[in-house]
């Protein structure tokens, strides 16, 4: 390997079609007229349905399965708990978990003259979600296009009417869910990361908050999920997937770090049940650091 | 009120199979156009020395595709295969890594874009060893096809016996361009943990390797049992028996639960496969047998 000429970029660029609503490069463009095409052509109708929701929080991470959908979940049931209005949007289409987590799989969106109608979880928190249309069986291949048209559906076409919150479950990665979901919502309150502790998980929730810079979304905190077990046998604390990457990574981020959600074999219970833990073992040591977690969120965020 | 089945969100046909969204829905019979072929064509020549490729496929994440990717490799690689490793993750790539290449990268010589080589020789190719580690890839469909396309042709993978390839989560843009892209797939592993949100993810993923033809060689189930290092009590902290369960489901041969086990973590972390580094260890052994079965069944033996 002497020649080296080590490459620090692919070659694939796109010319300006003015399409910004369908362009991979919406954040890096400093075309001061993206904003306003954007706006005229796609933006009024989702300010309009959106208008009356308080608080907008998206739920991030990179990586997948680091628990997204959890936190999003058991923060939407300890909101509900506190009698405020939520709703969940679940963006990720391909595998759309927020319906059996808050028990809503198996009823089916409605269609009204006001919009589409959310259907109703656990406490009455207002759920969208793909798997709330698809069967469970089928399965989404689509790419940016559909995949953007899905979001504008989602957040354009709904009737949430009055909320206190909308929280935000995104699907793992960087790119086209997570970019549709800033350009629609450009007001969003901010974006939680969660991560598991380790390295791996960890190298990647960076990127999804360099991202989140990049959008000029405020990241709210660092969740570190998946830390630490107590064996029901002795009692004993270990830790399989280590410690302490939450925490690292909120200084990387120069960001503040929420808390630890331990694994508890309830917390996997509780989610296939599709009743969140925070509701179903509230003296659990899980279900206090969630409710610790929203109070840290809520004095960062604001309350109402 | 009309209870709602699908979005309103279609297409029309606008002849470009290459950039098709609705690809293996597709029932035209234009949709082999030549543009299209003529890539696969170049793609073709390049893995022309390729004999085997294998894709290690989720539908969620975080429950192992990357480690199953990285740990079969390694067990090839010991087992005395040539081995290659594609990463098809852009947004959060891992295998670098887990396979202690991170910060190598690679090099455009003579033949095409090199791929780095960790020291058991496995060559890698990701997109980790090309952006820094704090870059951010936010690429849509198109960008991240031609970035599929740039790293199947333009590098020179040589002679291997196996290229494993690892995807993202998800059904959609990524494995989508690879199982277009990439001929003569042999097929696929796929990883769940064993949630019920898992398995209902992970059935989805099936469903799209049955689509597309490809073999499933079966499931493997991550996070499995958990051994406390206090008292020894064994824990299921995300429940017992769904890898098993999908398997029976679907059909498909199950491959082994991979206990909850810190080394596991700790040899993502370092870059030294828990295969290699505990080869006597739990996960070690599954991978390994994992490995054989897979060859085994590749190379004509009967399953």
């Amino acid at each position: 390997m002497d020649a080296k000429s080590g490459i620090k970029k692919l070659q694939m660029d796109f010319s300006c079609d003015l399409k910004c609503e369908g362009c991979e490069r919406f954040f890096q463009c400093k075309n001061p007229e993206r904003l306003k095409i954007f706006d005229r052509r796609r933006m009024s109708r989702a300010k309009k349905t959106m208008a009356k929701i308080k608080r907008k929080i998206a739920v991030c991470a990179g990586k997948g399965g680091v628990g997204k959908s959890m936190v999003t979940s058991n923060l939407a049931a300890a909101l509900a708990m506190a009698m405020k209005k939520v709703a969940v949007m679940d963006s990720d289409f391909d595998g759309s978990c927020i319906p059996r987590m808050l028990g809503t799989l198996g009823k089916q969106l409605n269609l009204t003259p006001q919009g589409i109608e959310p259907v109703e979880g656990l406490l009455g928190i207002k759920v969208v979600a793909m798997a709330n249309i698809m069967d469970e069986e089928d399965t989404t291949t689509w790419y940016h296009e559909l995949r953007r048209n899905a979001t504008e559906e989602f957040v354009a076409h709904v009737n949430y009417g009055e909320l206190d919150y909308l929280l935000i479950d995104l699907p793992p990665g960087t790119s086209s869910d997570a970019v549709n979901m800033m350009e629609y919502i450009p007001d969003l309150d901010g974006m939680v990361i969660v991560t598991n502790p380790t390295g791996v998980s960890q190298g990647v929730a960076l990127r999804s908050g360099m991202m989140a810079i990049e959008g000029g979304v405020r990241i709210i905190g660092v969740i570190e999920n998946m830390s630490g077990y107590a064996c029901s046998g002795c009692g004993n604390i270990s830790y399989p997937l280590k410690k302490g990457g939450g925490e690292t990574l909120a200084k990387e981020l120069e960001t503040v770090f929420l808390g630890r959600i331990p694994l508890e074999s309830a917390v996997s219970y509780a989610s296939d049940r599709g009743v969140p833990f925070v509701y179903a073992n509230p003296e659990s040591v899980a279900a206090k650091a969630v409710n610790s977690i929203l109070e840290k969120i809520e004095d960062i965020i604001g309350r109402n | 009120m009309s209870k709602l089945k699908s979005i309103n969100i279609k297409l029309t046909c606008t002849g470009d199979c290459r950039g098709c969204e609705s690809y293996y829905d597709c029932t035209l019979p234009q949709k082999h156009n030549p543009v299209f072929l003529d890539i696969t064509e170049k793609i073709r020549e390049r893995l022309s020395k390729v004999k085997h490729k294998i894709i290690s496929i989720g539908g969620k994440g975080g429950v192992g595709k990357t480690l199953i990717a990285a740990n079969l490799a390694t067990a090839l690689t010991m087992m005395g295969k040539k081995v290659g490793v594609l990463d098809q993750v852009f947004d959060g790539p891992c295998i670098p890594r887990m396979l202690g290449v991170e910060g190598k990268g690679m090099n455009f010589l003579d033949k095409g874009l090199e791929p780095a080589v960790n020291d058991m020789g496995i060559k890698v190719v990701s997109m980790g060893l090309i952006l820094a580690s704090d870059e951010v890839v936010t690429w849509f469909h198109n960008m991240k096809r031609n970035a599929t396309e740039e790293l199947l042709y333009q590098v020179n993978y040589g002679e291997l016996d196996y290229l494993i390839i690892d995807v993202p989560a998800g059904t959609s843009s990524d494995t989508v361009n690879v199982l277009q892209l990439i001929p003569d797939i042999d097929g696929g592993t796929v990883a769940t943990v064993p949630s019920q949100v898992s398995q209902a993810v992970a059935f989805k993923a099936i469903t799209l390797l049955k689509k597309a033809n490809l073999r499933v060689f079966g499931v493997f189930e991550n996070m499995g049992t958990f051994l406390c290092p206090f008292c020894g009590k064994k824990e299921n902290i995300i429940q017992e028996g769904g890898g098993e369960n999908l398997a029976e489901r679907t059909g498909v041969p199950f491959l082994g639960s991979i206990p909850t086990d810190e080394r596991v973590a700790e040899c993502a972390d370092e870059g030294v496969p828990v295969v290699k580094k505990y080869p006597d260890s739990d996960p070690a052994r599954i991978f390994m047998s994992a490995a054989k079965r897979i060859d085994r069944i590749i190379s004509g033996g009967v399953e």
